[in-house]
Parts: C-alpha cells; sequence; structure tokens
C-alpha cells in the first residue's frame, strides 16, 4: 500500500509469525484469529481506527465478520469509531476472531490494511495526522489452544 | 550526575524500538537499562508505556515506583498528551484539552513526578493549568518541539502570557529537535547505500538554505553528475527531513521559563561527535542563563531502526558530561 501517512520502522511487530491461529469449537473447524501489533511508538485508541481491511490468501474478509477482542470486550468493526476508551497498547495485540468456516493448515498470506488517525495531530478542523500501520506476511496457522 | 546545578536523566522514549518490538523487554529491564547508564532520573511517556491511557492502572503504576524504588530511581517527568482527537468526528473543545491534562496531573501525582510534560494546551486555559499545578504540586511543561522553533510566533505569545500569569508552575520544555543543522549520519547512510555521492549530498546540505529551490538544487546535482539517489535525498531535505540553521536566539528567550530539557538527539559517533545538532552551544546558552535542574537525553535514533539506545544514550551522556565539565563538544 503505497501512502503519504506516517510509517514506523516497526512494520515486523504487525503480524508476528504466530500470529494466526485456528479456532476449533465442540464439532470442528470454526475459523480463526489473528493477532494484530501497531507499527507506531505508542498506544492509540481503538476509536482512531479509520480504516480496517483483511486479507487471507487474497480473499477479502467480509466486514460482518470482523469480532475485535480488547480486554476481553468483543466489538465489531462498525463499533471500533466509538470505542475511544480502549485503549491499544504497544504491547498488547488487537486480536481479531473471523468465524469463516476455517483455514487449511499450513501457510497463508495475510494482508491487514491498517489506517488510524493521530489524536494529538491536530492540522486543522476535521484534519489530523494519519498512521499507516498496514503489513502483509505469509504466516503459519498455529493449532487451536 | 550532578555538573554545576545541571543533572542528567534519561526519557524512557529512548527505549522505544525494543519496547515496541520486544514482547519480552518489561519496564524492569528498561530501569535496569537506565540504571546501567548511571542517571537516577528519568522520564516515562504514558501512551508509550501503559496498557491503558490516559489513567492506567493501579497495577501498573505501582508496577514501576516499585522497580524504580528497587533501583534507586526517580520518577522525575511523567510524559502525558492531549489526545483530543480520540471522540471520532468530534472537534476538540476546552473539556477536552481539560481531561487530558487532568488525568495526566493525576497519573503524574501517582507516579511521585513533580513534572508534567503536557500534551497541547490552549493559551486560555494556561491559568487554569497554573491553578492545577500548584494544587496537584506538578509542574506543567509544554513542549517546543519541531518544526516549531523558539522564535515562532506561538511560541513566544506563549511566552508573553506565562510571564503575564507570573506562575513558575507553567514553562517551557524545549526539545532539542528545534535545533536540528544537519541530518544525522545514519539518515544519510540511506542514500548513500542508494548510491548517492558524499561528495554531493554535502553540496545539497550546504545550499538547503541558500535561497535556491529544491529544483535549482536538483539542477546543479545533476550537473555535477547527480541522479535519482541524490534527487530522493533532495526532496527528504526540502521535506520532512527539514533541517535549518538553529534559533539559538530564540532559545536564549525561552530559558528563564524553562521547566527542564529534553536533550534530544539521533546519532552520536564513537568520537563522541554530533554534528546533527549544536549541543555546545545549547548547553552554553543554559549554563549561561544561570539554570538549575534536569537535562533529560531523549535518544530518537530509533526511526533509523538500529537498536543501539543504549550505547548511543552511553555516548550521548558522555557528550554531554565533557561539555558541561569544560571540555570539547562541538
Amino acid at each position: 500500500m503505497t501512502t503519504t501517512y506516517l510509517k514506523l520502522p516497526y512494520v515486523d511487530s504487525v503480524l508476528r509469525p504466530g500470529a494466526l491461529r485456528a479456532v476449533v469449537l465442540a464439532r470442528g473447524p470454526v475459523g480463526f484469529t489473528l493477532d494484530i501489533g501497531l507499527n507506531y511508538y505508542r498506544g492509540l485508541p481503538l476509536s482512531t481506527i479509520e480504516r480496517f481491511e483483511l486479507t487471507v490468501d487474497g480473499e477479502r474478509i467480509a466486514d460482518h465478520l470482523l469480532l475485535f477482542e480488547h480486554d476481553r470486550t468483543l466489538l465489531p468493526l462498525s463499533a471500533l469509531a466509538q470505542a475511544f476508551t480502549e485503549f491499544w497498547s504497544v504491547k498488547k495485540p488487537l486480536r481479531v476472531r473471523v468465524y469463516q468456516g476455517g483455514l487449511a493448515s499450513g501457510d497463508h498470506e495475510v494482508g491487514v490494511t491498517l489506517v488510524l488517525r493521530s489524536p494529538y495531530m491536530r492540522l486543522g478542523p476535521g484534519a489530523w495526522g494519519m498512521i499507516d500501520g498496514s503489513a502483509s506476511r505469509t504466516l503459519t496457522l498455529q493449532e487451536a489452544e | 550526575m550532578n555538573i554545576g546545578g545541571i543533572e542528567q536523566g534519561v526519557s524512557l522514549y529512548g527505549f522505544d524500538q525494543r519496547w515496541v518490538e520486544d514482547p519480552d523487554y518489561t519496564i524492569e529491564d528498561c530501569l535496569d537499562d537506565v540504571h546501567e547508564l548511571g542517571v537516577q532520573r528519568f522520564e516515562l511517556v504514558g501512551a508509550v508505556f501503559f496498557d491503558r491511557y490516559p489513567r492506567p492502572s493501579v497495577q501498573e503504576i505501582d508496577r514501576v515506583r516499585a522497580a524504580a524504588d528497587r533501583r534507586g530511581l526517580v520518577p522525575f517527568s511523567y510524559g502525558g498528551y492531549a489526545d483530543v482527537g480520540r471522540i471520532t468526528g468530534h472537534e476538540p473543545v476546552d473539556e477536552d484539552y481539560i481531561l487530558d491534562l487532568t488525568a495526566d496531573l493525576m497519573t503524574a501525582v501517582e507516579l511521585g513526578c513533580h513534572h508534567l510534560r503536557a500534551g497541547a494546551v490552549p493559551l486560555h486555559l494556561l491559568p487554569l493549568a497554573a491553578m492545577l499545578a500548584e494544587q496537584y504540586d506538578v509542574n506543567v511543561g509544554i513542549e517546543v518541539h519541531a518544526p516549531s522553533k523558539p522564535s515562532d510566533p506561538d511560541v513566544q505569545q506563549m511566552l508573553a502570557e506565562f510571564e503575564r500569569i507570573g506562575s513558575r508552575r507553567l514553562g517551557f520544555v524545549p526539545d532539542f529537535g528545534c535545533f536540528i543543522e544537519r541530518p544525522a549520519e545514519p539518515a544519510l547512510a540511506r542514500y548513500l547505500a542508494a548510491g548517492a555521492d558524499r561528495r554531493l549530498l554535502e553540496f545539497v546540505i550546504e545550499n538547503r538554505h541558500s535561497g535556491m529551490t529544491e529544483d535549482e538544487v536538483f539542477a546543479r546535482v545533476r550537473e555535477q553528475g547527480g541522479g535519482q539517489a541524490e534527487r530522493m535525498a533532495i526532496s527528504d531535505f526540502f521535506g520532512f527531513l527539514s533541517f535549518g540553521p538553529a534559533d539559538l536566539d530564540g532559545f536564549a528567550t525561552l530559558l528563564p521559563w524553562t521547566q527542564y530539557f529534553h536533550s534530544k538527539f539521533y546519532h552520536v559517533d564513537a568520537q563522541l561527535e554530533d554534528p546533527t545538532i549544536p549541543l555546545e552551544k545549547l548547553l552554553g546558552a543554559i549554563v549561561a542563563s544561570g539554570f538549575r535542574g534536569v537535562l533529560m537525553s531523549e535518544y530518537e535514533g530509533h526511526a533509523f531502526h538500529n537498536g543501539d539506545a543504549l550505547e548511543q544514550l552511553r555516548r550521548h551522556l558522555l557528550l554531554e558530561r565533557r561539555i558541561l565539565s569544560g571540555g570539547s563538544g562541538r
């Protein structure tokens, strides 16, 4: 993704090698979880997420299947903009839970498009500094916990 | 270490790369690094080091305090923000600034800090900030940070407001990143690796403020055999990697109203030289002003991703000591 947004050199922290994990419930695989780290020097409120898209092996995951887990709170993508008291720390990845039927074992090409606004960097009315937190990486599906 | 009334400290912000990238690097490890550097006072930036912000949990605060106590370290200053853009679609109003200032003051007290590097505070709220600073016994410092310069009208307006209010609870935290006179060596390394000629890079640096436009500088570089690598450097030097003559006269005007300093730096070489920031002149002005207080070393070379914070801080503290003790810096 080419943008003029601020992009720090911590991109390898966004999708770490063990970030993709299968979810298996009582009757079998249902989906996966993906842990996403911030490519920024400090944490940010979840409400600053302006754009989020997830692809696995080139296929876009439908927005309504994205459930964000933060401190045991489950939030749909559409609620993130209001989640201004939920703070995404640089030490604690944000987990996305996706129940799309499960992924095959092995490697998967995962892509996250993530744009956040910098809540302290006001450039003018309605205009804020923007951060590009996007990353893509080949991840090996970890076994269900 | 205290040299002539000036005490060196370290901002934990300098350890940001390892903090973000290494899940096993804890606050205790970070404070071990501070201890190893031989300083006592440190600054902690809340939004970097806490899992909850703007109000961290009691457990998080207790953990920092206990780790500092065990190492004989002193939480000197707390780095706050005004995250007034946290509510989507909402234009910030006074209560947003007041909330964040109050939250950060409360946290500073809990940490045992008597100084807050506050986020933005609108001029008309400075009297309230002075009152809260008095009540909480925490001084409120407004950072003067690049791309701002001390002589900028808004900074001078704030200075006039400090003088008008007359409270010693308010003041500046000048950040030495305002005084970058040339790009740091690790920044140049990127262009050199892309095939740039060092002589031409120096030509660009020398002529950045000669009155020539970006296109005119490139035309001159091309005449001398330069190409795309130099063009990339020119574009950056006229853009986000901006630098220029240090505003030392403006700096002098801030000194009577300075709480403490962010001694920002990017790279000190093995010979303890840093041509990026005129540290000797800045420290000379501080000493001449009669300032007594804290000089907080703040490494920001993690922008170059070299994983060298501890060694860089060690060198920077030595360089400062050498200058403050009357030796040669630059």
